[in-house]
């Protein structure tokens, strides 16, 4: 081994959800004294605001440490951070595939949670070294003996001298360190022989064109050098290349082992894939790294113009947000009941809510989401195959000689007492009992098989809602199978709403027509005509309801000649007429298009 | 010649706040207020005298709160102040608000002897049941005693509000106030419909579900019901909510609707003059400190009605009299716009909202029911 892999450790954190990744990830930073106390702001990995009310990382921030060990030496430790939902599979993988090792944080109060898992299984994949560490020691109602066994109980892993520590506290975090210098092998890989580099991350930056962050897997990179995509098959001349310390700091170059940036003018994100080898045109590898994977969108909506807002800005949006983000894909689409817009598509739920929240905030947009729905295949009697993800783009029912959905294999970790209403509710949702495990006295997990676009309409915040937060959720694709859907449509004063339309399993169509109905009769207004709204499948209505016309629409008495505030309120009522949607002859509200995606488990 | 201009004064006093009321009224009667108050309102007038050289003033409305809640030597200093500073037509209608319970036949002697001329009684229903429920201080025998009273006193032009939409109230309550009513001798009706503003009791109690209103198709029902009988007794619909004896409708109310003139004086009046529009603060500490302690108008700043404002203003102030809008006078006001307004007014004759004659065009009944849809679409 060559002595500058020798002092170097590439290593993710890997943990449930607010088992504290983000804050031990603070510590470490502040630990390894590349920062005063003041410097750090709370939780600086996770720079988004979004993530931070959220308290999960979406985007992947890594970074450079200097930490001088109790053996004299000083380790350069790359900390690669990791997205922490299971919508983002691919890009932990990739993550981790960066790495030689893991520290898996384990909050010792609540123990193993079903990402906890999720995580731990993709990192033994990657053959990583994994370091436990038992974090919030210091809450009340922390078992970190029963943790310890817990973990060699169910993953298997040697954890009696895990690292007992606060990370809020900053207790025993040297302890972490060391772990990490002690356990984690060191990077290896022939630097002279040709270049292969793995891309686990990308960004845009206006001035340098795609940033690549990478793991030199074998061979060296510099500037100038002419770089191939291997999957991509594009090829650049490198611009810069460089360590993340608290910025970029640009260096001569990185050799097998490193972990930094890569800058080549590269003008579009496609070009740079999470997953992708890089290597050199000149004396190129014979294979790229395995695992690249084209990510595949699982969850698809529609995303329209709210408000008069401009279709090119949502483009430009768009196009931002998928510059950082290779898994959001878009194509423009026509709507009749919302005009222009994009249909989008997602990794899943959470990544989708993330868009359109980050489409809202961050570029102050005013946009209508219809209802998500998932790819499904649709077998037609002249034997032509469809893979459909709009439902207004399905054929007629007659065409039809059967369809097939999604299904995942859902893995719902919980305390005992939730095994009830959990059952209850994926019963509700079609799921299919597998079996339940016991990881301890009173935890088990339940494996069920799940049609995707159940879980997609709400599971997440039912699932919440019935387990006081309790349960968590880890699922992953599990192909297709044949399913009796239907696609329901909604009717206003008797004009199809494409907007509305979604696919739906036979047996839950009626309530959720009757749902529908019932909450689009209390949005939209009355007109100065009675206006029918119905449910229907093919031509047979499954439920109607009536918005009665319109009789009275007057201001009060015109105090003392107050004209002012006369003109004001009929000002505010022609905003809000502005802000309906016209379907037809009758004016939708926006909101319309939101509250029916809500679904209320009231029964 | 000079323009003719409105007066309006306001007395926020009241003996007691009503449940459904939002307006800048219902102050506690404190004689020391009470006093500042009018002192404050001596030096506005004194302070407006600039613009009494362009006007002579055809109209005076002293409303409230209770104008009729405190003394009538208060008024009566008031109205010597206007007389002081402005030109008075010789014609002038001058109109005061009162509520039963706070006038007897010497006070309303007394307003004659001012110079008041008209007298509008706040009676809102003679349901005691009613009454109560609202608020009111007064019985409906009370309001009874009260309209003979200022009939004996000597007041010949007399009106009358009244309310429909009151919680509880039937189609057979409001039958029953309207004959009551027409044993008087009045000449002019102001007819509301019950809405319930926000920062109200009333709006609590909705929300709590303490009291209820009639469905938007029985409110309506019983408003035609109001048209029909009180035309039936010869009283004209002139306005959505007003209704008079033929050369009765107030002059006061016109003024509004005309885009005519007007002062606001007192606390939260609103005033149009020389096309801008401007109000007082509502504030009753700020509006006594600035006119007494500094001397100066408590005005918000005033904005100028211009372009196409003055069209819309023209409109949905205009569409509110039943008689409508010349036709040729709105080409006038409209000039190179009208041809768009044209447009927009065929679409609200299409949806029987509007209609035209020979000489101009008026809302309709299904219009009047809905006269801010007609109001919105003319917003462009």
């Amino acid at each position: 081994m060559i002595d500058r892999q020798k002092y170097v450790r590439n290593f993710s954190i890997i943990a449930h959800i607010d088992h504290g990744k983000s804050t031990l990830a603070d510590r470490l930073i502040e630990k390894t004294g590349f920062l005063t106390q003041r410097e750090m702001h709370e939780q600086l990995l996770d720079n988004m605001d979004l993530e931070r009310e959220r308290g999960i990382t979406i985007k992947l921030q890594t970074i450079r440490l200097v930490y001088k060990a109790k053996d004299g030496h000083e380790y350069i430790l790359n900390l690669i951070d990791t997205p922490g939902h299971v919508d983002f599979h691919y890009e932990v993988s990739r993550s981790l595939a960066a790495c030689e090792g893991a520290v898996l944080v384990v909050d010792a109060a609540q123990g193993i949670e079903a990402q906890t898992l999720a995580n731990v299984y993709l990192a033994l994949d990657q053959n990583l070294e994994i370091v436990p560490v038992i974090n919030k020691i210091d809450l009340p109602s922390a078992r970190p003996e029963e943790i310890k066994n817990e973990i060699e109980d169910v993953i298997g892993l040697e954890a009696q001298d895990a690292p007992m520590i606060s990370a809020k506290e900053g207790i025993n975090i040297e302890e972490v360190l060391e772990a990490i210098v002690k356990k984690i092998p060191a990077p290896t890989g022939n630097p002279e022989a040709p270049l292969k580099a793995l891309v686990f991350d990308s960004y845009y930056d206006s001035y340098k064109g795609v940033v690549a962050y990478i793991r030199v897997k074998e061979g060296r990179v510099k500037k100038g050098d002419v770089i191939k995509m291997m999957a991509a098959s594009k090829t650049f001349e490198v611009a810069e290349v460089g360590v993340l310390g608290l910025g970029q700091l640009p260096v001569e170059e990185l050799t097998a082992g490193d972990v930094g940036y890569l800058a080549a003018s590269i003008k579009d994100v496609k070009y740079c894939r999470v997953g992708d080898t890089i290597t050199k045109v000149n004396n190129p590898a014979k294979e790229a790294l395995p695992g690249y994977k084209k990510v595949i969108s699982m969850v698809y909506c529609g995303v329209y113009p709210a408000d008069g807002e401009d279709f090119n800005n949502i483009r430009d949006a768009l196009e931002k947000l998928q510059v950082n983000d290779a898994a959001l894909i878009f194509e423009p689409e026509t709507s009749v009941a919302l005009g222009f817009g994009f249909r989008c598509g997602f990794l899943g739920l959470l990544h989708l809510e993330i868009i359109q929240e980050r489409l809202e905030r961050e570029f102050d947009l005013n946009i209508i989401a219809t209802s998500p729905s998932v790819i499904y295949n649709i077998y037609k009697h002249d034997g032509t195959v469809l893979q459909i993800q709009n439902p207004t783009n399905l054929p007629s029912p007659t065409e039809i000689k059967y369809m097939e959905e999604p299904v995942v294999n859902a893995n719902i970790m919980t305390p005992v007492d939730y095994v009830g209403p959990i059952m209850e509710l994926c019963q509700n949702r079609r799921g299919i009992f597998i079996n339940m495990e016991y990881i301890e006295k009173t935890r088990v997990v339940l494996h069920y098989k799940l049609p995707l676009n159940e879980v997609i309409y709400d599971f997440f915040d039912a699932l919440k809602s019935k387990t006081r937060g309790y349960a968590s959720l880890d699922y992953e694709l599990a192909g297709y199978q044949e399913s009796k859907l239907v696609k329901l449509d909604i009717l206003i004063n008797n004009e199809l709403v494409d907007a509305f339309s979604i696919v739906v399993h036979e047996d839950k169509a009626y309530e959720r027509g009757r749902n529908m109905v019932e909450k689009l009769k209390e949005v939209i207004p009355r007109h100065m005509f009675a206006v029918p709204i119905q449910a229907i499948i093919g031509s047979k209505i499954i439920a109607r309801e009536t918005v009665r016309a319109l009789r009275k629409d007057v201001l009060s008495k015109c105090y003392g000649g107050d004209i002012t505030r006369k003109k004001k309120l009929l000002e505010k009522q022609k905003e809000g007429k502005k802000r309906m949607r016209l379907v037809g002859s009758v004016e939708v509200p926006q909101e319309a298009f939101l509250t029916v995606l809500k679904f209320d488990e009231k029964k | 010649m000079k323009s003719k201009l409105g007066i309006y004064i306001h007395v926020p006093f009241c003996v007691k706040r009503c449940l459904y009321c939002d307006f800048c009224s219902g102050i506690d009667l404190d004689t020391e207020l009470v006093a500042k108050y009018f002192r404050a309102l001596k030096e506005e007038i004194a302070l407006n005298r600039h613009i009494a050289g362009y006007y002579v003033v055809d109209s005076i409305f002293i409303g409230g709160g209770t104008p009729s809640a405190v003394e009538s030597g208060y008024i009566d200093k008031l109205l010597n102040d206007i007389y002081k500073w402005f030109e008075i037509d010789s014609n002038c209608e001058s109109t005061i608000e009162v509520n039963p319970g706070t006038i007897d036949i010497p006070k309303a002697r007394d307003y004659i002897s001012s110079g008041l001329n008209r007298i509008s009684v706040g009676v809102q229903t003679l349901n005691d049941h009613l009454l109560k429920k609202i608020g009111r201080i007064h019985s409906a025998a009370e309001a009874e005693e009260t309209l003979s009273g200022i009939h004996q006193a000597g007041f010949l032009n007399v009106s009358v509000d009244l309310m429909f939409n009151l919680p509880g109230q039937h189609l057979d309550n409001v039958t029953a106030d309207i004959k009551k009513i027409m044993k008087y001798d009045i000449n002019h009706i102001s007819y509301y419909s019950l809405k319930v503003e926000e920062n109200t009791p009333f709006h609590n109690m909705l929300r709590n579900n303490q009291i209820q209103l009639a469905s938007d198709e029985l409110e309506r029902e019983i408003y035609h019901k109001i048209i029909a009988m009180l035309e039936n007794k010869g009283f004209n619909q002139y306005e959505i909510s007003n209704f008079s004896l033929p050369g009765y409708e107030s002059r006061h109310n016109m003024k509004y609707w005309s885009r005519d003139a007007y002062l606001g004086l007192g606390l939260s009046s609103h005033s149009f003059i020389d096309h801008q529009r401007f109000s007082n603060t509502i504030n009753l500490d700020g509006y006594i400190h600035s006119l007494l302690s500094d001397k100066r108008l408590s005005r918000s700043e005033a904005e100028t009605i211009q372009g196409k404002d003055v069209i819309w203003e023209y409109l949905i102030l205009g569409l509110r009299k039943t008689k409508g809008i010349d036709i040729e006078a709105f080409k006038a006001i409209s000039g190179s716009h009208f041809h768009e307004y044209r447009k927009i007014l065929n679409t609200l004759e299409t949806k029987g909202l509007i209609e035209f004659d020979t000489t101009g065009f008026r809302l309709t009944r299904l219009g009047m029911d809905l006269s801010n849809t007609v109001f919105v679409e003319l917003l462009i």
